[in-house]
């Protein structure tokens, strides 16, 4: 392990960090709020502990190995957490324990988007703004930004963007440096925000909301400034764009890079990565819709297409944004709704969850068992797009499903254990595991009356799905620290 | 800039990783699954695994937005083809490959060009590996010998042993032994450290001198400086490969050469292609089958099997039985601290051989002859100085007037291939040939914009 080399960097990214501190001191100024002082102080802490952590190793030379960039990624993510907690803790409205500004700092890096605070029409804009952008910086990734913009991390840099980036297949760069690789990804990330802004702006949103909601639109986070979320505008134009922007923030970001340098849409419609993802979405839009068309719910006939659509597409992609009260829905709807977090986002996007690459190759391997029973001597394959699925990678894909299910069963019975009951603890690790946001029972507007200590399991499941699992798993084996 | 590399062999990796720290887009192509796997795990490169040659497969590298293929597979015929393929179907304006096969070399000009096989640069690392041992074999005490501004001028490094008489001196004492023979110290290596000499620095034990002088001199100034002047004469050779071959078939007319190799078809067929040399077939680690072949009386012993490690071990077994010098091919970094202590007299790093040549390609501007030196830290290089027609550039301007960045010497200067001494007060002229020596690699590109040709305002623009 080379701790010199770790704490330079991690210095390093948290004066990165540190400087995300200073666009919400202008927003505090342009609508004159006088809240300076908690951005103020979150800045000059991290800052100060950033360069702290920075000369005690700048002269540390040497590369990271595999086994450093796990390190910095979960030491980056978990000092993230905390730092960026400091807004909420110091300010006095919200006034927040220490636990709840973590679980809020937390939540919106990992872009879960579940929250403690209520009352949020009431809010300062600049924690509003604040907690948006913890999500839009979380989407992809800091450290992916990192990357793009501190070339001296080196070989280095490509170790870490593996530790942060979802998905089971890594090592598909889509330029030769790695370097420039992340800076096309947020090229792309930074399009679609923009896109997204002037869209829900043109759609009627005073031009903050459509800021800070772009920002929890496209990293999928799921964050409001209103506490009725999207049901807040009650707007069916506005409830469209932020469909069609979830669903192109839940596609494959190296199939957005491959089609915007090709110039080609036809790669879009030869990916079966996505036209699985559109199959999904569209066979749940077609079973929730009719569901409620045929048992009945408090919406009239014309609103349950655009409310069914909604829904799903934020639930599948695991936003959590909600445009209606979906729990008043025949009970088994929210829970379709929930499984739906676990494969609804592609691999490589900004989305939680299993990833629908997973499923497919599960899925596919599902199928040749079943031939290879008929045809015990077959021997074929499995194929994504007309390339071979390398073995490694299908042991890879199933390994990460079994630790998904166990971490999600562990996760469950500690909730249990801080007293939630089981609907809620179901739901709540789904909702914080996949990164979703809202859940069911005591939790489906908010995690504000649930125990601290369920806070706690629930940050550290936010963390372990953003991490998707391993890179925290590592962590805690002992091979990883025996040298 | 774009490279793409086809074949991710002992070159292909060399080239990729020395060239992925300049700034340079690399795709790395191999057919082999786990050369791929290692090339992306270590190297900031993109890597694609597939056949080289076949068009698909470039296209999915990104042939079209190429600047250079490099074509270093195993096989001649795969570089050929692949240089073809990516000349005919994508434009690709350099393509350099590996044409090792000497029928193929025989006919190289009829062959080699857009007509017929469009490569616009073969390299054959062999060749110049087996050049580069010849050199130091040829001029005895030096460590290594680099030939620019065709072969007007050569730098030379030697080594300061413990009994030299050099030690104490200063370099101005040795410009007075050197009885007017124009020779200068261009830099000193010492314990890591590169030093830019002055008249009064002081030569110590264990420096690495690197000196320029005329090449027809450099016998000389060895001779005068290091007491070296008698001639090897004996040459004992472990390992019969394709470089073994070459070492013993190009001295083999003006020394005794003996050559040792372990399997004995392979001696036989070495023999079928050697005239004069002496072909053995014996374990060249065997102490009583050395000291039989009078390891004791042997001026030079080399090891240039393809395994380090036996190179390395048979070299010091030899240096210990009584060999006069022993040289080592290593391939290996982790193995160049290890023997840099002096107990193998001349290591020789392949890898630096080869690359030079794919850097001159590289290199922007009038840049010629790149040689790295130092395993890769420092870099010398010829420039010709263009002819700007008057306006601000080079020409014209004094040795002295010229700003070069902190670490950047001009070591040489050849005009009308004739050395001139770099005096402070000589006036570049266009056309001249430069030779300059870069502490640290990251200088190179401030120095390669002096030599580009003067851009009009409106490319300046664009760019």
């Amino acid at each position: 392990m080379h701790y010199n080399v770790i704490r330079k960097i991690s210095g390093l990214l948290l004066g990165l960090f540190s400087i995300t501190m200073l666009p919400p001191i202008i927003v505090s100024s342009i609508y004159q709020e006088q809240n300076h002082q908690p951005f103020i102080i979150g800045f000059l802490a991290i800052f100060f502990t950033g360069l702290a952590l920075w000369l005690s190793a700048k002269d540390a030379t040497g590369e990271l190995r595999t086994r450093d960039g796990f390190v910095v990624a979960v030491v980056f993510w978990l000092s993230l957490g905390l730092s960026g907690s400091i807004p909420f803790y110091v300010s006095t409205l919200p006034s927040l324990s220490l636990t709840d500004a973590i679980f809020e700092s937390i939540s919106g890096l990992t872009t879960t988007g579940a929250t403690v605070i209520t009352g949020l029409d009431q809010l300062p804009k600049s924690i509003l703004f604040y907690r948006q952008q913890l999500q839009w910086l979380g989407g992809m990734g800091i450290i992916v930004l990192a990357v793009a913009i501190l070339p001296m991390l080196g070989i280095g840099g490509m170790q870490l963007y593996k530790a942060e980036t979802p998905g089971p297949v890594k090592d598909a760069k889509l330029t030769p440096r790695i370097t420039e690789t992340a800076k096309a990804l947020w090229e792309i990330y930074l399009g679609l925000t923009i896109a997204c802004t002037l869209a829900y702006w043109s759609g009627g949103m005073s031009l903050f909301d459509a800021i800070t909601h772009s920002f929890s639109t496209v990293s999928i986070g799921g964050f409001s400034t209103h506490d009725a979320s999207f049901a807040f505008f009650d707007n069916s134009s506005l409830n469209y764009i932020c469909v069609g922007f979830m669903f192109i923030s839940g596609i494959n970001f190296a199939l957005h890079f491959k089609a915007a340098r090709s110039l080609n849409l036809k790669l879009y419609s030869q990916n079966s990565e996505l036209k699985t993802y559109s199959s999904i979405l569209l066979s749940h839009i077609v079973i929730v819709g009719l569901a409620l068309l045929i048992i009945g719910s408090s919406l009239s006939d014309s609103m349950i297409f655009e409310h069914t659509l909604f829904q799903v597409v934020s639930f599948a992609t695991t936003s959590g944004f909600t445009s209606s009260d979906y729990i008043s829905w025949p009970s088994f709807i929210p829970v379709i709704l929930i499984f739906l977090s676990f494969y609804g986002g592609c691999g490589g996007s900004t989305a939680g969850g299993i990833k629908v690459i997973r499923i497919l190759i599960m899925f596919k391997q599902l199928g040749k068992e079943i031939t290879h029973l008929i045809h015990p001597h077959s021997d074929m394959p499995i194929k994504l797009d007309h390339h071979v699925v390398s073995r490694p990678i299908i042991n890879a894909v199933w390994s990460f499903f079994s630790a998904y299910i166990l971490a999600f069963g562990v996760l469950m019975v500690l909730m249990m254990i801080t007293g939630l009951d089981q609907v809620t603890a179901f739901s709540a690790v789904a909702a914080t595991l996949n990164n979703l946001g809202p859940g069911l029972g005591d939790i489906s507007s908010n995690f504000a009356s649930v125990p601290d200590s369920s806070k706690w399991v629930a940050c550290f499941a936010m963390l372990l799905g953003r991490l998707e699992i391993f890179t925290l798993l590592v962590l805690f084996s002992p091979v990883f620290w025996r040298d | 800039m774009r490279i793409i590399i086809l074949g991710a062999g002992r070159v292909g990796f060399t080239v990729a990783s020395n060239l992925s720290c300049e700034n340079i887009d690399i795709t790395l192509i191999d057919k082999n699954q786990s050369v791929i796997d290692a090339a992306c795990e270590r190297l900031d490169v993109s890597a694609i695994c597939g056949s080289v040659s076949h068009p698909d497969v470039l296209e999915s590298a990104g042939v079209k937005h190429a600047d250079i293929i490099i074509a270093v597979t195993d096989s001649d015929e795969t570089n050929m083809l692949a240089c073809q393929v990516a000349h005919h179907l994508f434009q690709v304006p350099q393509k350099i490959a590996r044409v090792r096969s000497r029928s193929f070399l025989d006919y190289q000009e009829q062959l080699f060009n857009a007509d017929a096989i469009p490569i616009d640069l073969i390299i054959n690392p062999e060749n110049e590996i087996v050049n580069f041992i010849k050199n130091l074999i040829l001029h005895p005490g030096s460590q290594q010998v680099l030939s620019f501004a065709n072969g007007a001028l050569s730098l030379v490094e030697a080594r300061c042993k413990r009994d030299s008489d050099l030690i104490g001196q200063t370099l101005r004492d040795l410009t007075v032994s050197l009885q007017g023979i124009y020779a200068r110290i261009a830099l000193i290596y010492r314990q890591g450290d590169i030093i830019q000499p002055t008249y009064r620095t002081v030569i110590e034990e264990g420096d690495r001198l690197f000196f320029i002088a005329p090449s027809e001199d450099i016998k000389q100034v060895l001779s005068i400086l290091f007491n070296q002047n008698k001639p090897y004469k004996r040459l004992i050779i472990a390992g019969g490969g394709r470089i073994g071959l070459g070492l013993a078939r190009a001295l083999e007319n003006s020394l005794q050469v003996k050559i040792i190799t372990k399997n004995p078809t392979n001696a036989y067929q070495l023999s079928e292609q050697l005239d004069h040399s002496i072909v053995l077939s014996g374990d060249a680690t065997d102490e009583a089958f050395l000291l039989d072949e009078n390891i004791d009386r042997t001026d030079v012993f080399c090891t240039l099997t393809s395994d380090d490690e036996t190179n390395i071990l048979c070299s010091m077994l030899a240096k210990s039985l009584g060999a006069q010098v022993v040289m080592s091919l290593v391939d290996r970094n982790a193995y160049m601290n290890m023997v840099d202590n002096g107990s193998i007299d001349n290591v020789i790093y392949p890898q630096h051989t080869t690359i030079g040549k794919i850097l001159s390609r590289v290199r922007q501007g009038e840049i010629s002859s790149v040689h790295s030196l130092l395993r890769g830290k420092a870099e010398a290089f010829e420039a010709t100085v263009p002819d700007n027609g008057g306006k601000r550039g080079l020409a014209g301007k004094k040795i002295r007037e010229i700003k070069l960045p902190l670490g950047c010497t001009i070591i040489g200067l050849v005009r009308d291939g004739k050395s001139i001494p770099t005096r402070a007060s000589v006036v570049i002229q266009a056309a001249d040939h430069m030779i300059l020596f870069v502490a640290d690699k990251s200088l190179v590109h401030q120095v390669e914009a002096l030599f580009q040709p003067p851009k009009s305002l409106l490319s300046r623009f664009i760019h």
